[in-house]
């Protein structure tokens, strides 16, 4: 699975594609603190971009890959909130 | 040829006749709409299939085809008899193709290519050109709005731009300076794009020459609960060093999307910071203009290393150093004063300058100074407009002319007529070159063609340039010069056409084709008729048996025998056939995996070689749509857990690709398929070791399992599952799952492996699954039916030979041990077995998972072909039984299903 569901915060991994959109935006909706960590991420579909964009939940992890990072970084930038470690 | 370009020669070939009657209908009733519809999803449909083979040529007039029936479908264009005629010579194209793919099973691309290029033209003519705007009216559109837009691009690429972190903004403009010009690409992508299985951050992430990109809400993006994640909201902005061409290329089946624009490198000169200015910085303004004006660079460049030691590095005016740094230190070709002029004075004002109206470009002469009005010609526009496309083409058909071998006789006339022409030409060219006359001169001198033909490589090489930074001042003159109009164009095409590209044949005129569709349910019922002919057939004997014994006539029973002989031959040739209607090659299934294999693999990051036999071999279409997704698990399981990954191969002295061997075979009737790999093997004591943690196995099965055995753990129900949780098993269809498909379908799994060589898995199906072969055997006065595919031999034992191990009979057949069961006891009927006149027991001898063992029946019957209907209802529950049959004789045979059985032993 791409998308692995932890209590208050959820992992994206590897090529997240459209099909996880939905189980993702409910998460989303119940999770309105609900971190998100794309550390292991080298692929988001479009969709998975956009809820993640109108959410508006913190961000925890941006990519490693280089050139998704620097896509997201602007995208996210208002609750971009990497953490270092902690949570 | 493979089955699957087969279906598309055949499919094409209906699409192609459904397309020329609709084209022939549709110039009876040219405002039929439907019938438009119906052309433009035909030629779709084309295209997409052609798509799947890699058919370029194709798939590029097909492409080109496509576009043409959207812009009739949206009314832009009227349908016409041109057009009509057009089509059809496209259909005839496609007619030719799918003959030499049927023959050959390719294209020799190069023997089309010039059909196909002549055709994808004269379709480009009918296609009103929205980028570029063919027509008088879509131009002014095109050019008030190209204003707006040009506005709101210039303000989106701002912002896109003062986003990019500076060190990446300096290194772009030094290499854009240089060499390349910069690529501004805006992609809006549709709403709907994601059904069509876009993913447009993808295309984005990938765009050619990616120096940065960004994404931004098209519109306030909703709140999450009304927020529909099905539709794209998003829209991509790049920017990119590779050529417009590239990024043409790139996003060729969504142009309407995009909007490309070259930026100018100025653009990037953004200085960023805290703003803290001061009288020091408009001394260091003054004093900098007029070195500037003096040319001393040198005395600047000290100037601007003072005061940035002076300025903490995150100030506004430190950017502005920095930049003003490179811009003075670019030395091939030098930047112009003017911009170090608008750097230096944005160091007062506080304000990002403005370059928007300077083209920077390696061609342009250094200190060339341009106009306002000339500048301004030059901002950023869309890389599309072609200039004076139709001049370019005759300026390269003149070259061509001149490239000839001379002859003398003509190479005066030709020179002249040559002459002429470029001077029309000329006239229309955006700066006339006065170089032509000489250049004419030289040739008529030398008497050579190539001083004009050199002229002509230099006007094609600067318009070229011009091209990619046209200007919109160009169109004013395209549009005088355009010779004709779409309309007269397309006549002219059209005229030329009928006599060129008709290619001497229509392509309806395709040899009649010998292949029948039948739809599935058809052949099913035919299927099923022929097995109750069947069944009534076995009706005869019993009839034959019963007028000889009950009505004492053997004179008619022996002619119902002969009757029944004959119906019998009939009878199996019909089922035959109907089979072999049935009957699909492998190839269907395997076709599949070699793209699954490869996607698997690299996802995996290992390399893995794929090998397929028996392609051809056929069986059921039923048992092979059963057997696909247990095969898909295998292989998703050798790739996952048998290969290594390469490095790990390479260490064990393996070769660094694996190979996975899948292969079809046929054994009378049964086929079977085995998928084996040269990976690291399965650990039977591994596997014992997870079977007992689980609590599967006990301490005594530990220890004494065979290794054979042990390897058949996996197949265990919930014994995978933990283990395999990545995310390509774990999918729902565990090794359990397999089996128990194969079971249902009356086939077999057998496993073989060893450790570090490879594992090997043994698939074994029947051939069809419409008729079983059952025995009939007789206990209790009781007739029942055993499948034939799991009994090996029929065999009398005498009492006497019968032992007795610990209250469990046995005994010796062939020199093995047999163990023996009685039949009445698994069913629970109380009489004993009974023997025959002899005192010999009629066992059976069954193969179940690989062991013999012996069931005792009170008598063997015939042997015959049912068709064994599952039991429904409640009586579905009643797992010993796999179904029962209809007798010739009208009554109902059960027939067991063995492996259930054994399970109540």
């Amino acid at each position: 699975m791409p998308i692995i569901f932890k209590e208050n915060i959820t992992f994206l991994e590897n090529i997240v594609g459209i099909e996880e959109a939905e189980e993702l935006l409910k998460w989303l909706e119940t999770h309105k603190e609900g971190a998100v960590d794309l550390s292991n991420c080298s692929h988001l579909h479009t969709a998975i971009v956009q809820i993640l964009m109108v959410a508006r939940n913190p961000v925890i992890q941006l990519p490693t890959n280089a050139q998704l990072a620097l896509w997201l970084r602007t995208a996210f930038q208002d609750y971009l909130k990497e953490n270092k470690g902690e949570l | 040829m493979s089955t699957l370009l087969n279906q598309f020669v055949l499919e094409s070939r209906e699409i192609l006749q459904n397309l020329s009657e609709k084209i022939l209908l549709l110039e009876k009733n040219p405002h039929d709409k439907n019938l438009i519809h119906e052309l433009f999803r035909g030629i779709h449909t084309l295209k997409g299939n052609s798509g799947l083979f890699n058919f370029e040529l194709m798939n590029q007039v097909l492409h080109k085809t496509e576009d043409l029936m959207v812009a009739i479908r949206d009314n832009r264009i009227p349908y016409s008899k041109e057009i009509a005629d057009l089509l059809l010579n496209v259909l005839d194209f496609i007619s030719i193709q799918l003959d030499e793919i049927e023959q050959t099973g390719n294209i020799k691309e190069e023997s089309l290519r010039n059909m196909a290029i002549e055709l994808s033209q004269s379709v480009q003519t009918y296609i009103p050109n929205h980028q570029a705007g063919n027509s008088r009216k879509g131009k002014k559109q095109q050019e008030s709005k190209k204003s707006d837009t040009s506005i709101l691009l210039q303000e989106n690429l701002k912002r896109f731009l003062i986003k990019i972190p500076e060190d990446i903004r300096m290194a772009t403009f030094e290499k854009a300076f240089s060499k390349q010009p910069l690529q501004f690409v805006l992609y809006q992508p549709e709403e709907e794009c994601f059904f069509k299985g876009e993913d447009p951050f993808f295309l984005a992430r990938n765009v050619p020459g990616f120096i940065w990109g960004q994404i931004q809400p098209r519109k306030k993006l909703p709140p999450l609960s009304e927020f529909d994640c099905y539709r794209c909201f998003l829209d991509f902005l790049v920017l990119s060093e590779a050529k417009a061409e590239e990024l043409l290329e790139h996003f060729k089946f969504i142009l309407e999307q995009i909007q490309i624009f070259e930026v100018s490198p100025y653009c990037l000169i953004i200085p960023v910071g805290k703003p803290n200015g001061g009288p020091v910085y408009g001394d260091f303004v003054y004093e900098g203009l007029l070195l500037l004006e003096r040319g001393e660079k040198e005395k600047l460049l000290s100037a601007i290393q003072t005061l940035s030691n002076l300025s903490s590095p995150e100030l506004w005016i430190s950017s502005a150093l920095r930049w003003l740094r490179i811009l003075l230190e670019q030395k091939e070709p030098p930047i112009e004063h003017q911009v170090i002029r608008r750097l230096l004075q944005s160091i007062e004002t506080l304000e990002i300058p403005d370059f928007s109206d300077l083209v920077a470009s390696s061609s342009t002469n250094s200190d060339h100074l341009e106009t306002p009005s000339e500048l301004r010609s030059k901002e950023l526009v869309p890389t599309q407009d072609p200039v004076s496309s139709e001049i370019l083409d005759i300026l390269k058909t003149q070259h061509e002319i001149l490239s000839f071998p001379d002859n003398d006789r003509w190479f005066l006339g030709r020179l002249k007529a040559c002459y002429q022409t470029l001077k029309g030409c000329n006239a229309f060219l955006q700066e006339p070159e006065p170089t032509l006359e000489s250049a004419f001169k030289k040739s008529l001198d030398t008497h050579s063609p190539a001083p004009l033909r050199e002229w002509i490589e230099e006007i094609l090489n600067t318009q070229k340039k011009h091209q990619e930074s046209s200007a919109e001042t160009s169109i004013d003159t395209q549009r005088e010069i355009r010779p004709a109009s779409p309309q007269e164009r397309s006549a002219e095409y059209a005229q030329r056409n009928v006599s060129d590209i008709r290619f001497g044949r229509r392509a309806e005129d395709q040899p009649g084709s010998r292949i029948l569709k039948v739809d599935q349910t058809k052949i099913d019922r035919l299927m099923n008729l022929v097995g109750e002919l069947v069944v009534a057939k076995n009706s005869i004997p019993y009839l034959a048996n019963k007028v000889e014994k009950s009505y004492g006539l053997p004179d008619l029973s022996r002619e119902l025998k002969a009757l029944y002989a004959n119906m019998n031959r009939i009878s199996d040739e019909l089922q035959d056939i109907v089979m072999k209607v049935r009957m699909v090659p492998f190839s269907m299934i395997f076709q599949r995996f070699p793209r699954l294999v490869r996607d698997v693999s690299q996802k995996l990051g290992k390399e893995v070689n794929l090998i397929m036999e028996g392609e051809n071999i056929e069986a059921d279409k039923n048992m092979l749509d059963a057997l696909t997704e247990p095969l898909i698990h295998l292989l998703r399981n050798s790739l996952d857990h048998g290969i290594e990954l390469p490095e790990e191969r390479e260490k064990i002295g393996k070769s660094k690709t694996g190979t996975i061997l899948l292969r079809a075979m046929q054994d009378s009737d049964r086929v079977f398929v085995e998928v084996e790999d040269d990976g690291k093997g399965i650990d039977p004591v591994l596997l014992k070791q997870k079977a007992y943690e689980k609590g599967m196995i006990d301490e005594n099965q530990l220890e004494t399992l065979s290794e054979k055995d042990a390897l058949n753990l996996i197949f265990l129900t919930g014994f995978s599952t933990k283990e395999n949780a990545t995310d390509l098993s774990g999918r729902g269809v565990g090794m359990d799952v397999v089996k128990n498909t194969l079971e249902k379908l009356g086939g077999t799994i057998e496993i073989q492996s060893v450790l570090g060589k490879g594992t090997l898995f043994r698939l074994s199906i029947p051939l069809s699954m419409a008729v079983t072969n059952v025995m009939i055997v007789e206990t209790n006065e009781q007739s029942f039916g055993i499948p034939m595919s799991c009994i090996s031999e029929t065999v009398r034992i005498p009492e006497q030979e019968i032992h007795k191990v610990k209250d469990k009979k046995t005994t010796v057949v062939r020199n093995r041990i047999l163990p023996l069961f009685s039949l009445n006891d698994f069913l629970g009927l109380p009489s004993k077995q009974k023997t025959n006149s002899e005192g010999e027991f009629s066992v059976l001898v069954l193969q179940i998972n690989e062991e013999p063992l012996g069931l005792i029946v009170d008598d063997f019957k015939e042997v015959i072909d049912v068709i064994l209907k599952p039991l429904e209802g409640s009586l579905a529950k009643l797992a010993c039984y796999a179904g029962t049959a209809l007798l010739g004789d009208g009554s109902v045979l059960m027939v067991l299903n063995i492996k259930e059985l054994l399970k109540c032993l």
